[in-house]
C-alpha cells in the first residue's frame, strides 16, 4: 500500500531534487546548455556577498512576516477558540478562510491597486489633502512583507485556533486562580500547550513566504528582490540552469538548518520544563 | 463555562476582518466602475464583465486549471488513501510517519525547479500532464496526512465485528471502512483541488506554453493594471461563497459545544 | 461557632433569562466543612466561580475576613479552586503541578521544595512525582488537582464537584478521606456537590439550593430532622408526605384526623404537608392498636417488602391509594405482600413541610 505513492515521489521528488543537486555542481555553457564537468565555480558564486544578500534579504522578510503573522494571528485564534457556540466559531473561521479562495494573485494584485501612485489609497489621502504628491507606497520591502502577511495570515489563525479550541478553559483559570497573573500564566500554561501549534503556523507561513515569487516581484518590483526572483532569473531569463540550481541549493540548505535548528529549540524547551 | 466577553479583542476581531476584507471589497466595488481608473467612479457598468467573458483566453486558462485540478486531486487522494492506510496499519515506523509532510516542508520554488530540470532531463514536453505531476507530488502528502488524522480516530472493532459476521475483507472495507473514513477523504479532496486552482508557482515552472489560470491572472497583471480582474475577482469570490454557504447547509454543525469532560492525556 | 471566613451577602447573578443566583446570603465559618447541595442548575457551580473570582456578581457582595472581595481577580484572592475537571497542566509533572501556585508567589526555592514534598505525603502522591498527569488514573488526578490547590494553604478550599468523576467505590474512599484531610489541614472547606449522601457524609454544615436560592443551611442531622420545606424534606433521604390543610394550631389530614403541630406559620386553611421518615412509621397487625403518641393510624396493605440485610423495607397503600415506605430494623418481622396491616405515625416523627418559597 505503501509502494505507489512511495514510488511516485521517488520519480517525481526525490530524482528531480537530486538532479539539482547534481546540475548545481555542473558548468553552465552558453545558451543554457549544461556543460557535464564537476566544478565548485557555482557555489564560488554563489557565495559573492551580492548574492548571500538577497539569500539573507529574504530569511529577514520570511521571518518578519511570520512574526506579523504571529502576533497577528494569536488575538484572533484566541478569541474564535472561546466563543461558546460551535455555530460562532464555525463562521468565524469560515470568514477567515473566505478570502483565502479567492485566488493568491488576485489578492496581491489588490494592494497594487490600493497602494500604486494612482492607487485607492493616495486617491484618499489627496483627496483629503493630508499629502501634494503622491505617495510611493509600492515597491519596497514592507509593501513585500504586507502582501506576504495578508497573503498567508489564515495559515497561521488555523493551526492556532486548533491547538487553543483544544485546551479545557479551566486550565487556564487553575493557572489564575494558583495565583499566576496573565503574563505568567500565558508564559507557562498556554504557549507550552499551544507550541505544537505555533510551530506549525510558524512553518506554514515561514516556507512560503521564503521561497515567494509574484510577491516580491508584483509588490517589491524588483527593488525588494528575494531568494525565489533570483532563481527565477537564472532558470527562465539568463538561463544558467547549473547557477540556478545552486541557489536552489542554497535555498534547501538554509531551510533544513532552520528546521533542525527549529526542532531543536522545540525539544529543549520540552525538557526543561516550563518554569524554574 | 461562560464566554469571556472581550470588548478589545472583539474590536481587534473586526479591524482585522476589515484588513482581511477591505482590499478585496475594493475590488468587487471597482469591478463595475465604468472607468479604468481606480480613484475615479464613472457610473455603474458591466462593460467588465461582457469583456470576460467574451476573453477567451481567461476562459480556456479556467478549463484548463479546472482539467489540471481534478485529475491532481484523483491521483493525490489515491496514492494518498493508499499512504495513509499503509502508515496507520502496516509499519510503525517514525521515519516514514514523519516523511510523509517532507513535501509540504519543500519550498514551491524548489519542487519547481526540480521538475522544470527533471522534465528538460527525460525530454518528456511541458503541459497540462507535467503540471497534473507536480501538483500531485504535494497534493499526495495533504491527501494522506488528511485521511490519516480520520484514519486514527476510527475504531477498528467495528471493522472486526464486520469480519466476525461474516463478511470478507474487501466488502468490510468497502462497506464499513470507506464509509466511516469519507469524511477525511473529502475534505482532503476539497483542500488538495482548492490549493491545486490556486497554485501559481510550480505550475509557472512546469507548465511551458500551457497558461493555467494563475498563470493568465500573473501576465494579466503584469501588463498593466486592468479592470477585468476586479470582475474575475468578483466572480471567484460569488463562487467560493456559494460553495461554502452550500457546504455549511448541508453539514450544519449541531447546538453549542459539548461541556469538555476532564482532561485528555498530554 | 467562630468567626466567618466568608459571609455572602444577598449574591445575584443572571444569564440572560437564567437567574442563576436569586440572592444568596450565607456565612462561612473558620475551619468548617461546608456544603452546597443542590440539584443541578441550581446556581452551586455559579456560586463557588464568584467565590473564587472568576465571574463577577450583578448584585451582592462577597467578603473574606470581613473585607469586601470587589471585583479583585482570582490571581489576587487567598482563595484556591479544585476544579471539576481537575484542571491540571498536562505538560508539567506533578511536582510540578503542585509547585505551580508557589513558584507564582516567587517564595524560595527550599521552602517550595519543603512544602510540596510535605503536600505530596499527605495525599499520598510521592511515588508519582515525576509522572504526568497523563500517566494517572482519575483517582491519583484527583489527589494532585486537590494538593495543588491545599499547597497554598488558601483561607478557603473550593472544591467543585470533587469525587463526581470517580466510580462509586472510589468516591466512598474518597470521602473519607477528605473529611481525614481537611482536618490535618485545618483549612476551610467549601464543596459543591449534588449527591446528598456525599454532603451528609462529609460536610459539618449543608446549604441546600435550588433556582438560585437557598433553602436551607443546618448541620446533616438537623436537615434530615428538621428539613424546613417540603423539597428539602424529599431532596434528603426518604420522606413521607402527606397533603393536609392547615389550622389555627396544627394540621388536618382528610379523612384521617386533626393534631396539633409546634407553630409553622402557615395561615388556617391553606395547604400544608406533613413528613415523616420511613424509619420513623411503625407497621402493626390489622387488628392491633396504636402505641401511645400515636397521631395518626389507618389500615392498608403491604405491596412490597425487600430484606435488606441490616434492614427490613416495605412498601405499603392505604385506602386512598397513598404509598409509604416503612423501615424497621432486621430484628422485626417481615410482613407478608398482600397482607392487612396499621399504618401508626408517631406525633413526634411528624414534620410540618410549608411549600417553600422556591
Ligand atoms: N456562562 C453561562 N451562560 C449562560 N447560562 C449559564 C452560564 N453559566 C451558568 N448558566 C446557567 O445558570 C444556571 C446555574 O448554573 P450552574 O453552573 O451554577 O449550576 P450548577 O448548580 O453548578 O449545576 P450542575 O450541578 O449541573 O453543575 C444554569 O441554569 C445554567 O444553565
Ligand atoms: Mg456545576
Amino acid at each position: 500500500m505503501l509502494a505507489p505513492a512511495l514510488v511516485w515521489w521517488a520519480i517525481f521528488l526525490a530524482l528531480p531534487m537530486g538532479l539539482v543537486l547534481a546540475t548545481a555542481f555542473f558548468k553552465g555553457g552558453a545558451y543554457g546548455a549544461i556543460i557535464y564537468e564537476p566544478t565548485l565555480r557555482n557555489l564560488e558564486r554563489a557565495l559573492d556577498p551580492l548574492y548571500v544578500g538577497v539569500l539573507w534579504h529574504s530569511v529577514w522578510l520570511a521571518m518578519l512576516t511570520t512574526a506579523i503573522c504571529l502576533v497577528l494571528g494569536y488575538p484572533a485564534a484566541v478569541y474564535i477558540a472561546t466563543r461558546a457556540s460551535a455555530r460562532t466559531r464555525t463562521l468565524l473561521l469560515v470568514l477567515v478562510i473566505l478570502p483565502f479562495w479567492t485566488n493568491f494573485l488576485i489578492r496581491t494584485y489588490a494592494w497594487i491597486v490600493l497602494l500604486n501612485r494612482e492607487g485607492v489609497v493616495n486617491g484618499a489621502l489627496e483627496g483629503l489633502g493630508i499629502v501634494d504628491e503622491p505617495l510611493s507606497l509600492l515597491y519596497n520591502d514592507a509593501a513585500v512583507v504586507l502582501g506576504l502577511v495578508y497573503g498567508y495570515l489564515p495559515l497561521m489563525i488555523l493551526p492556532l485556533y486548533a491547538a487553543i479550541e483544544r485546551i479545557n478553559p479551566e486550565v487556564l483559570e487553575a493557572a489564575t486562580d494558583l495565583g499566576a497573573r496573565p503574563l505568567r500564566a500565558l508564559r507557562t500554561v498556554m504557549l507550552p500547550l499551544i507550541i505544537p501549534g505555533i510551530v506549525a503556523g510558524c512553518v506554514f507561513v515561514f516556507v512560503p513566504s521564503l521561497g515567494n515569487i509574484p510577491v516580491p516581484e508584483l509588490l517589491g518590483g524588483g527593488r525588494s528582490e528575494m531568494i525565489g526572483n533570483l532563481i527565477n532569473r537564472q532558470f527562465l531569463t539568463t538561463r544558467d540552469w547549473p547557477f540556478g540550481s545552486m541557489l536552489v541549493l542554497a535555498l534547501m540548505v538554509l531551510l533544513m538548518a532552520l528546521l533542525v535548528l527549529q526542532s531543536f529549540v522545540l525539544r529543549r524547551s520540552r525538557q526543561v520544563g516550563v518554569d524554574g | 463555562m461562560g464566554e469571556p466577553r472581550r470588548p478589545l479583542l472583539a474590536a481587534y476581531m473586526g479591524a482585522l476582518f476589515a484588513f482581511l476584507y477591505l482590499p478585496i471589497a475594493i475590488l468587487v466595488v471597482l469591478s463595475f466602475n465604468d472607468s479604468k481608473l481606480a480613484t475615479v467612479w464613472r457610473g455603474f457598468s458591466l462593460r467588465w464583465y461582457e469583456e470576460l467573458f467574451r476573453d477567451t483566453e481567461v476562459l480556456l486558462s479556467i478549463r484548463t486549471t479546472l482539467v489540471i485540478a481534478i485529475a491532481a486531486t484523483l491521483l493525490s487522494i489515491l496514492f494518498g488513501t493508499l499512504l495513509a492506510f499503509g502508515i496507520e496499519r502496516h509499519t510503525r515506523s517514525p521515519a516514514l510517519e514523519n516523511g510523509i509532510y517532507l513535501p509540504l516542508l519543500i519550498p514551491d520554488v524548489v519542487t519547481g525547479i526540480g521538475l522544470l530540470s527533471f522534465f528538460a532531463t527525460i525530454s518528456l514536453p511541458l503541459g497540462t500532464t507535467t503540471v497534473i505531476i507536480a501538483h500531485s507530488v504535494w497534493g499526495t502528502a495533504f491527501a494522506a496526512a488528511i485521511v490519516r488524522t480520520r484514519l486514527r480516530g476510527f475504531d477498528r472493532s467495528v471493522e472486526e465485528a464486520s469480519l466476525d459476521l461474516g463478511v470478507r475483507e474487501v466488502p468490510t472495507f468497502l462497506r464499513i471502512t470507506l464509509p466511516a473514513i469519507s469524511p477525511g477523504i473529502i475534505a482532503a479532496a476539497l483542500v488538495v483541488f482548492t490549493l491545486s486552482i490556486d497554485e501559481f508557482i510550480i505550475a509557472y515552472f512546469t507548465a511551458g506554453q500551457t497558461v493555467t489560470f494563475p498563470i493568465q491572472v500573473y501576465s494579466m497583471i503584469r501588463f498593466g493594471v486592468t479592470p477585468e480582474i476586479n470582475a474575475v475577482a468578483t466572480v471567484m469570490l460569488l463562487f467560493s461563497m456559494a460553495l461554502i454557504v452550500g457546504a455549511y447547509l448541508i453539514a450544519r454543525p449541531r447546538g453549542p459545544r459539548a461541556a469538555r469532560p476532564g482532561e485528555g492525556p498530554a | 461557632m467562630s468567626h466567618a471566613v466568608i459571609a455572602i451577602e444577598g449574591a445575584r447573578k443572571r444569564f440572560g433569562e437564567t437567574i442563576a443566583l436569586d440572592g444568596v446570603s450565607l456565612e462561612i465559618a473558620e475551619g468548617e466543612f461546608f456544603a452546597l447541595l443542590g440539584p443541578s442548575g441550581c446556581g452551586k457551580t455559579t456560586l463557588l466561580r464568584a467565590i473564587g473570582g472568576f465571574a463577577g456578581l450583578d448584585q451582592g457582595r462577597i467578603l473574606l475576613d470581613g473585607a469586601d472581595l470587589g471585583r479583585s481577580r482570582p490571581y489576587e484572592r487567598p482563595v484556591n479552586m479544585m476544579f471539576q475537571s481537575y484542571a491540571l497542566f498536562p505538560h508539567m509533572r506533578v511536582r510540578d503541578n503542585v509547585a505551580y501556585g508557589l513558584r507564582a508567589e516567587r517564595l524560595p526555592r527550599d521552602e517550595i521544595d519543603a512544602r510540596v514534598d510535605e503536600v505530596l505525603g499527605v495525599v499520598g502522591l510521592h511515588d508519582l512525582a515525576d509522572r504526568r498527569p497523563g500517566q494517572l488514573s482519575g483517582g491519583q488526578r484527583q489527589r494532585v488537582a486537590l494538593a495543588r490547590a491545599i499547597v497554598k494553604r488558601p483561607r478557603v478550599l473550593l472544591l467543585d464537584e470533587p469525587l463526581a468523576a470517580l466510580d462509586r467505590q472510589l468516591r466512598q474512599e474518597m470521602q473519607i478521606e477528605l473529611k481525614r484531610l481537611q482536618h490535618e489541614v485545618g483549612l476551610t472547606f467549601v464543596v459543591v456537590t449534588h449527591d446528598q449522601e456525599e454532603a451528609m457524609t462529609m460536610a459539618d454544615r449543608i446549604a441546600v439550593m435550588r433556582s438560585g436560592r437557598i433553602l436551607q443551611v443546618a448541620t446533616p442531622r438537623d436537615l434530615y430532622r428538621h428539613p424546613a420545606d417540603r423539597f428539602v424534606a424529599s431532596f434528603i433521604g426518604t420522606m413521607n408526605i402527606l397533603d393536609g390543610v392547615a389550622t389555627a394550631d396544627g394540621v388536618r389530614l382528610d379523612p384521617v384526623g386533626e393534631v396539633r403541630l409546634e407553630a409553622f406559620g402557615a395561615a388556617p386553611g391553606a395547604p400544608l404537608a406533613v413528613g415523616i421518615r420511613p424509619d420513623d412509621v411503625i407497621l402493626l397487625d390489622a387488628d392491633a392498636p396504636p402505641p401511645p403518641g400515636t397521631a395518626f393510624a389507618f389500615p392498608a396493605q403491604v405491596e412490597t417488602t425487600v430484606f435488606a440485610g441490616s434492614q427490613i423495607h416495605t412498601l405499603v397503600r392505604d385506602t386512598q391509594g397513598r404509598a409509604f415506605a416503612a423501615t424497621a430494623g432486621a430484628g422485626g418481622e417481615q410482613r407478608r405482600e398482600g397482607s392487612a396491616c396499621v399504618v401508626a405515625l408517631p406525633l413526634a416523627a411528624l414534620v410540618a413541610l410549608p411549600e417553600g418559597s422556591a
